[in-house]
């Protein structure tokens, strides 16, 4: 992130509505638009075998049957898929030598966020010193992991070296024919994750994408598989709470989790991606699709999120409990400022005996923004005495936003229990009185409020990560009280 | 299902056609009331709502239109059924059509409008109102309805006056595959009063018949209107109803929707709260078994500041029974201190009853303290065991705990007699459920 704030300000209201980039590389770009030899390029690009290829190839003509979901509560100008780049080589970004020379404005967003001086230095582009220098990092920890035998690297690498682990399970989850964007990703998915825990294997350290190099430019089409053998455990982060800056504005990401018998996955997401700015210009459009996969019996699959980027969202974690007596948990915080606009929530699909859900949703709109929480809790026939219990809350900050709650439950087993339950209310006049009386400014008080509001979700992050979470929550409402 | 032979005498060929709405087109054809060419027009170009059409996504309505309806027949004999235990005027619509001779003479003053609505049109306040408030240009069935109205109540009441009892408007439908289109009209003036029990009930051989009907109230500044609703129609009977409310300053509209028939049911209630501090309420039970089917729509828009709602629909499903709820609160910007509470609870009792429920918040004000919640279970396994515990039989123990479950609905019907004579009717309906 070298460029100053307001350059970036100028370059994304002064640009025109164009989901592409331009790269100075010539060599390293597709050519604009979207058909089968972009898919091809990409292809060859990777160096990807047949088979690879060829599950692109159908996944972007099945793309072009589908037409493009408009039911969710979010507004924007039609896309133009064909006025697009799909593939470019990173960027290199200008090597800065001191943190002296980065943004000031930044500097102070990652001292309120409470970021490592050396984290501070790499986020901003600083050339870190050789201790510091994530290669290293990278070593160190892979060691660590290849002794479990578990396998963590990026995503294309996985195709070259595990290729009978990505023909198992891609596709699995998250079918090509899932939805519009989950196509299009299929077709011409960039780069990504990709993990596999051997059986009885419990995951040392918390997983992130932060521990592998080449990740800087994953690009906007993300694929992310992540496998949990039997009885093996995984805590996987991702994303971080510094703002991201990013050129491409459609982001659409897959992330498939397989949990085999007894496996747990931990997925904890922070997102903070641009949101565009104060008028609604620019800003990333996050049109993600999760789906987690309880496989076998008692395997536990649980999400977390804290959304506070983005210009739109549209993201629904999902779990699909198949093994009797999995389990399902969702955790999210979402808040919205100025015109952003959310359509986020989960789907617990019920179909082994004794499967349990929880679902814990905060919403939190300020400016003029939208948050909507859509959920589906689905309990099929055969989901004798599944469980699930629901609470979604809003809280707005200022009466020009919105809180809307859309939830399907349906249940088709009489031994089954569901509940549900939602409030939407004001953030509460005689809180921030008391907290005001007690010389906290209002500002203050209203992160100290909504912090508790969200503590239920926060408190199921890592711990780093949640003091992270917690000043990150802060930031974002600066300036939507008082 | 669809495409199916029809002869054309004109031209004396066969042709297969693919509008299914060729079963119903005929009758609705050369409606004289107003707006009925304009709503015909819609009926031709409005879709049949499919399992893709979000608001009728658990209710399939696409196998009604698949043979011919025949045109409501308003001279059937029919036995009446006795009169409610407690005084009551009764209105009689036989297949939609008003029947004076079944009806309960009535003296009605000057000013007021109380009988069949194809009766007064030529009343101001009848002609200004009608049509205004349930749109055909969205909704296939009220158009259809507003096509050609078989007939049905209209209620007009000045300023500051009441009914001297209760209106009891029966409806009797008798004989198979008719297509039956009630139209009510209700118009309380800055207020006044008004009581009304809406019944359904249907003859065994009206199986195949579909009641669709649409009813429109104005509830003045302060005015009161309270609607009982109570649907017991035969198996293989489908009744569609679409009721567009809208509440003025200081207005309260409340009703009660009981479903006990075996048939299909669809209700669309949609209240606007248009003036400050108008209030609804809006309750509802359903016991349903064998194929019977419930759907409550319900839509209550918060359009102005300090407006108050409260909504709590029950029901039991049991044999194959379907409950569907949908309910939206929509608060529009700016309407403060809106206080809006929404509640649905089900039990499933069979193998293969199903609930499907989406309670719904949409909210642009922020202060404001709304809230819903939704629960899908069984019977409490510990009441139970209680009950039986002292002595209670199984089915007994069942029995109390359903009517336990559904007290909380009956409790909040202010109508004495008509909480008594529910009561007992759904402990009859427990009986066989």
């Amino acid at each position: 992130m070298p460029q100053d704030t307001d350059d970036i300000l100028r370059e994304v209201t002064s640009k025109e509505y164009a989901y592409g980039f331009v790269t100075d590389i010539e060599s390293e770009k597709a050519a604009k638009g979207l058909n089968e030899d972009i898919v091809r390029f990409i292809s060859a690009k990777k160096e990807e075998p047949e088979w690879m290829l060829e599950w692109r190839l159908e996944a972007f003509r099945l793309w072009q049957k589908m037409t493009e979901p408009e039911w969710a509560h979010v507004h924007y100008p039609k896309i133009d898929y064909q006025n697009a780049y799909y593939y470019s080589a990173p960027k290199k970004k200008p090597v800065l030598n001191s943190l002296d020379e980065a943004d000031p404005e930044l500097i102070k967003t990652f001292e309120k966020l409470g970021i490592s001086l050396e984290e501070q230095k790499r986020l901003s582009g600083v050339a870190v010193d050789v201790v510091f220098d994530s290669v290293s990092v990278k070593t160190t920890f892979q060691a660590a992991l290849k002794e479990k035998g578990i396998i963590f690297c990026s995503f294309s690498e996985a195709v070259k070296e595990h290729p009978e682990l990505i023909r198992k399970y891609l596709g699995t989850v998250v079918p090509r024919t899932d939805n519009y964007f989950a196509a299009l990703n299929s077709a011409v998915f960039s780069d990504g994750s990709f993990c596999y825990i051997p059986p009885g294997v419990r995951c040392p350290m918390e997983l992130s994408t932060y521990f592998r190099i080449n990740e800087a430019m994953t690009g906007q089409f993300e694929r992310t598989l992540l496998i949990a053998d039997e009885g093996a455990y995984v805590s996987y982060l991702e994303g971080c709470t510094a703002p991201i800056r990013d050129e491409h504005q459609l982001h659409a990401a897959v992330v498939e989790l397989v949990a085999l018998k007894d496996a747990e996955i931990k997925y904890s997401t922070v997102q903070n991606w641009y949101p565009g700015d104060k008028d609604g210009k620019g800003g990333i459009y996050n049109f993600v699709t999760k789906r987690g996969l309880c496989l076998g019996d008692r395997s536990k699959i649980s999400w977390t999120q804290v959304e506070t980027g983005s210009a739109i969202t549209w993201k629904y974690p999902s779990c699909v409990l198949k093994g009797d007596f999995s389990i399902g948990e969702f955790y999210s915080v979402a808040v919205t400022n100025n015109r952003q606009q959310a359509d986020t929530g989960t789907k617990m699909t019920h179909i082994g005996k004794g499967t349990k859900s929880t679902i814990v949703s905060k919403g939190i709109s300020a400016g003029l923004s939208n948050n909507s929480y859509r959920g589906l809790v689905k309990i099929g026939r055969g989901a004798k005495g599944a469980r699930n219990f629901s609470q979604c809350d809003s809280l707005l900050l200022g009466d020009r936003c919105g809180a809307h709650t859309f939830p399907y439950i349906e249940s088709e087993n009489p031994s089954a229990m569901v509940e549900h339950e939602a409030t939407t209310s004001k953030i509460g006049e005689d809180q921030i009185f008391y907290l005001n009386q007690r010389g906290i400014e209002t500002e203050k008080a209203v992160s100290l409020i909504v912090n508790g509001y969200c503590k239920e979700v926060l408190n199921q992050l890592p711990m780093e990560f949640a003091v992270e979470a917690q000043k990150l929550l802060a930031v974002s409402l600066e300036g939507s009280v008082g | 299902m669809y495409g199916r032979t029809i002869v054309r005498p004109n031209r004396m060929t066969t042709t297969t056609i693919s509008d299914p709405k060729a079963t119903v087109l005929p009758l609705l054809e050369g409606g004289t009331w107003p707006r009925a060419s304009e709503a015909l027009a819609q009926v031709t170009s409005l879709p049949i709502p499919g399992t893709k059409t979000e608001a009728w996504k658990y209710t399939r309505v696409a196998r009604l239109f698949t043979s011919a309806y025949t045109a409501p027949n308003a001279k059937a004999n029919v036995a009446l059924p006795e009169r409610l235990p407690f005084p009551a005027t009764r209105f009689v619509f036989v297949n939609g059509h008003f029947r004076a001779d079944l009806s309960d003479a009535l003296n009605v003053p000057v000013g007021k409008v109380i009988g069949a609505l194809g009766q007064h049109f030529d009343h101001p306040l009848v002609k200004q109102h009608y049509g205004t408030l349930a749109p055909v240009n969205e909704r296939l069935f009220s158009a259809m309805n507003t096509a050609r109205p078989t007939d049905g109540l209209a209620l007009v009441l000045p300023q500051g006056a009441a009914l001297q009892q209760p209106l009891h408007v029966l409806h009797l439908t008798v004989g198979s595959t008719q297509l039956v289109q009630p139209r009510d009209l209700i118009v309380l003036q800055n207020g006044a009063t008004a009581e009304i029990f809406f019944e359904h009930v249907s003859g065994p051989d009206a199986q195949g018949s579909l009641i669709n009907g649409v009813r429109e109230c104005l509830v003045g500044q302060g005015a009161s209107l309270t609607i009982h609703k109570l649907q017991r129609d035969a198996e293989r009977v489908t009744n569609i109803s679409d009721e567009q409310v809208h509440v003025y300053g200081d207005g309260r509209y409340s009703i009660d929707t009981i479903t006990l028939g075996n048939g299909l049911v669809r209700n669309d209630l949609g209240v606007s709260l248009a003036g400050p501090q108008a209030h609804a309420e809006l309750s509802g039970a359903y016991l349903l078994n064998g194929m019977a089917h419930c759907d409550n729509h319900t839509y209550i828009g918060h359009d102005v500041p300090d407006c108050t709602s409260d909504e709590l629909y029950k029901g039991i499903m049991a044999g194959k029974g379907t409950g569907v709820f949908n309910g939206k609160v929509y608060v529009k910007q700016d309407a403060q201190r809106t206080r809006a509470y929404q509640s649905n609870a089900n039990i499933l009792q069979g193998d293969d009853a199903k609930v499907f429920t989406k309670p719904e918040l949409e909210i642009y004000a922020d202060d404001v303290k709304c809230s819903h919640g939704c629960t899908i279970g069984r019977l409490d396994e510990k009441g139970l065991f209680y009950l039986r515990s002292r002595g209670v039989s199984e089915t007994e123990a069942r029995r109390m705990l359903a009517h336990a479950f559904m007290t909380d609905v009956l409790e909040r019907i202010g109508n004495e007699d008509w909480r008594k004579h529910l009561a007992g009717l759904i402990d009859a309906k427990l009986e066989v459920l």
